[in-house]
Parts: structure tokens; sequence; C-alpha cells
């Protein structure tokens, strides 16, 4: 098993809670890009991928040899599952703090004086001061992250691969407005922000 | 009927109503503060109170939930309204009676409710409560207060069904303030966002917040204290004082991490407060 295919395993496993997988779905997790790049737009061809997955030894949940209903289906909670594990991980990688190496430092730079106001009984600084709850800051493209939508970019293609209905995108494995996206890309951001603290 | 006899629908509830208070023509509030059991409502709830009153609101606490006696927002906030006891018959008159004075006296309200409570859902079915209330001058506000277990939905779920009791404004309260310490927030409610019932909210208009959390807070529940008395450090006799560290915690979350959460949400879906101005959070309460 890749390195690559081992950590989408992991995060589509914490995304699905670990739940009672099958073989078949563990199957084509793993082999979920050569798959959709054999579709090529057209349609699988159920009948025979069903007996080849019985030579495989793959079954469903329950340990019998899948139908093609339950392997369509199955194909489906996959390339969403998939789907969902690649945005968080790009997100991720996204979000991850850019790493300033010692020789990308000026000189002239010295730490952080504290302030006058931090006597004895006085007020404490605000957290934003520290990055908490921060409003904007730059994100490690360098652009400025609003808390607009501007910087927030979805697709439009769903996970079969066909366009969404006007008006719509797709994230997380759904179809669904785009406020609805920018809420819930919101609140991801402020958890994962949230749990560099945890 | 003569079309001159006619009134407008502004003006004019169900027959027998009277027209709305005339006035600046906002619409007093009732935070419906809802979910299932153990999702951390009756801190939302206490939170509310303690926000709004000192910022100048008129607000009552209302607390429907008999069935807990330690951790219950009347141990906060004496004057909170109770009714007498939990048979659903003298809650939901209770409420309805709470509810005609509001609209005649014109205050806000905050209800905490018992975990999974129907008592709400049965009076959007029998009586059309959101669109009622709104002829009365109300508005209603859902809190659906969300846990990170996938059962925490259930109350968001039964409401939004045929649009029970899905008001316009409706908040979706994510509650981090309930995950054990050192767990992945951002995994923790991975599912729970991406569910369809939170999606169908949000494609309706709900807003998705973050109700921030606070490591020493059951310290603080448990002596029934005020975030102020708890960043100064009162403590109540046969409790251990808290150390400075995590009074800095309690000003921390009561004057950065509460404000910026209340800013998140529109002014419209507040109580009226003197001074407060959503994207402020500056300062707090001194």
């Amino acid at each position: 098993m890749s390195r690559n295919s081992k950590g989408l395993r992991g995060v589509v496993r914490e995304i699905t809670h670990g739940a009672n997988r099958s073989s078949l779905f563990w199957w084509m997790v793993e082999n979920h890009d050569q798959l959709a790049s054999a579709v090529g737009g057209r349609h699988l061809q159920w009948t025979r991928l069903c007996a080849r997955f019985a030579k495989l030894g793959l079954t469903d949940a329950n340990g019998h040899a899948p139908s093609e209903q339950t392997a369509r289906k199955t194909w489906q909670r996959v390339r969403r599952a998939v789907a969902k594990a690649r945005e968080l991980a790009a997100a991720n990688q996204a979000a991850r703090p850019q790493r300033r190496y010692p020789s990308r430092i000026s000189p002239d730079w010295r730490p952080p004086v504290a302030s006058s106001s931090d006597r004895p009984g006085g007020p404490i600084e605000s957290v934003r001061t520290l990055g908490l709850m921060t409003p904007a800051r730059p994100n490690a493209g360098g652009l400025p992250e609003t808390r607009g939508d501007a910087s927030m970019e979805f697709s439009t293609i769903d996970a079969e691969g066909n366009p969404v209905e006007e008006g719509k995108v797709f994230y997380r494995g759904r179809v669904m407005t785009r406020h609805a996206a920018e809420q819930l890309e919101r609140l991801r951001r402020g958890l994962q922000e949230e749990d560099r603290f945890r | 009927m003569d079309d001159a006899m006619r009134l407008e629908d502004g003006q004019l509830g169900e027959v027998g109503n009277a027209p709305r208070a005339p006035g600046d023509g906002r619409m007093s509030t009732t935070a419906f503060i809802c979910g299932q059991g153990r999702v951390g409502k009756t801190v939302v709830a206490n939170t509310y109170v303690q926000f709004c009153r000192p910022r100048g609101a008129r607000l009552e606490a209302w607390n429907s939930d008999r069935q807990n006696e330690t951790h219950t927002l009347s141990v906060f906030h004496s004057d909170a309204s109770r009714p007498a006891t939990d048979g659903a018959s003298e809650k939901g008159y209770w409420f309805e009676a709470n509810l005609d004075r509001q609209a005649r006296e014109r205050f806000d309200a905050v209800l905490d409710m018992a975990g999974g409570d129907p008592m709400v859902r049965h009076l959007a079915r029998d009586v059309r409560l959101v669109e009622t209330m709104k002829r009365r001058g109300l508005r209603a506000v859902a809190w659906h207060v969300l846990g990170p277990e996938p059962a925490d939905l259930d109350y968001l779920k039964l409401s939004m069904e045929g649009q029970l009791f899905a008001p316009p404004a409706t908040l979706v309260v994510v509650n981090t303030g309930v995950l054990v310490s050192g767990r992945s927030a951002e995994l923790a409610f991975a599912d729970v966002c991406s569910h369809r019932v939170v999606v169908d909210a949000l494609d309706r208009g709900a807003k998705l917040v973050r109700f921030p959390s606070l490591e020493c807070m059951s310290a603080i529940i448990d002596q029934g204290l005020t975030f102020l008395e708890a960043m100064r450090g009162v403590t109540k006799p046969g409790y251990q004082p808290m150390t400075f560290l995590d009074q800095t915690r309690v000003e921390i979350f009561w004057k950065d991490h509460i404000p910026g959460f209340f800013a998140e949400i529109p002014l419209e879906w507040l109580p009226a407060m003197v001074g407060h101005n959503a994207g402020s959070h500056e300062g707090g309460l001194q």
C-alpha cells in the first residue's frame, strides 16, 4: 500500500468514523484514481466488475459477493468520502503556517517587548494579538482571508464529474448553496484554528 | 369583505389579535435555545443572559427545564420564570402566558428548554407559532445547539421536517465546549457539519456559529458563578479557589471570545442593546 493511499485511507476512516465498511469499500478507496480514470466519463460495466470483485474475494458489509446495485452504491459512497478527504487534506495543507527558517529571518529582528499595560492587576492583552480569533490574516499564499466570500473557491462539479445546478457548489461530498458552503468552510477554519491550541 | 374594510396584513394579525404595537418597528426577539440533552444549552442560555442584560437588554429568562436542578438557568438567574411542574399541559400554559405578556409588554426573552423537549414543535404544528409570533411583532430565533454526536442532530432534524419549526432566524450553534480535552474539534464535528440536516438548514438561510470553549467552565458552573465573578476570583464556600491562570482564561473568554461570538449574529436576531455593535468586540465589560 503506497504512503499516499495509507494517508487517504486514514482520513477516510476518520471521516466515516471507521464504520463497518466492506472490503469492497476499502478496495475502491485504494484504487479510486485508477477506477475513476478508467471510467473516463463512461458508465462503469458493473456486471463485469462484480465478477472481478468476486474473483478478488471482495465482499459487501455482510460478507457476501456484492450485487451490481451494492457495488454501484458503494462506489458513490467512496467517491463522496474520497472527495471529502481530499478537500480536508488540501485545506490542512493550505492552512499550515509557513515556516521561517533562521537563514531567512532578519538579523535585526528582536522579540516583541512586553506591553506597559502588563502590570499586576492590569487588563490582559486581547488574544487577537496572539493570533486567536483573528478576523483576517494572510493565508499560505500571502493573500488576506476575509470574512467575506471572496477568497473561498468551491467546485461546481459533483463526484460523478457532472456540473451542479446553477447557483450551487459541490463541497464535502454534497451539492449545496454557496451560502451553506461558505458557512461550513468558515467554521472548519475556525475549528482548525482552535485545534492548534488543543 | 369590502375592500375598504380589509386591513393590511401588517396591521392586523389573526382575528381577535390586537394590532402590532407602534414604535420603531423593531421586533422583540424570543431566543429558543434547543437541542438534545448534554449539548450545553444551559451554558449558552446563561451566557446569553449575562451578555445581553448589562448591555441594556430588557431580557427575561424563561426556564422550561424542570429535569435539571443543579445546572439550571434558575441557579444563575433567580428571576428566571419557570413552570410549576414538568407536565406538558402546565409547561404549555406557562409558555403561552409568557409569550402573551411579551407581545403586550415588548421585552426580549430567552427560553432554555429541556433536552429534546417537544413543546415548541407541538405549538409550531398547532398554531403556526413562528408566523403567529411575527404577526404580533415577535421574532422567533431558533438556537440549535449541537455537540459532535450524530444523535445531537435529532432535534434539528425533527424541527426541520416539514418546516415544522424553522424560523428564518435560525442559528446552528456548534458547541466545542462539550469536547473531551485534546480531541480534534475539526474532525469531531466533521460528520455533524456535513450532515444533510445541517446543510439543508444552511441552504434555507440558517447561520452556522461556533460557541467558544472554556477549559474551566465546569468549575464556574458547579459554583453557580457569573463569568465576571469567576474572572475576579470569587469562590463559593466549600469550593477550591480558581487558579490565576483559570481566571485569565475566563477573562479571555468573556472579553474577547464571547463578544466575537455575538458579533457573528445578525443584530435583528438579538435583543436591543445599548451600544452593541456587530463586528466590534473590544474590551467587553469592565
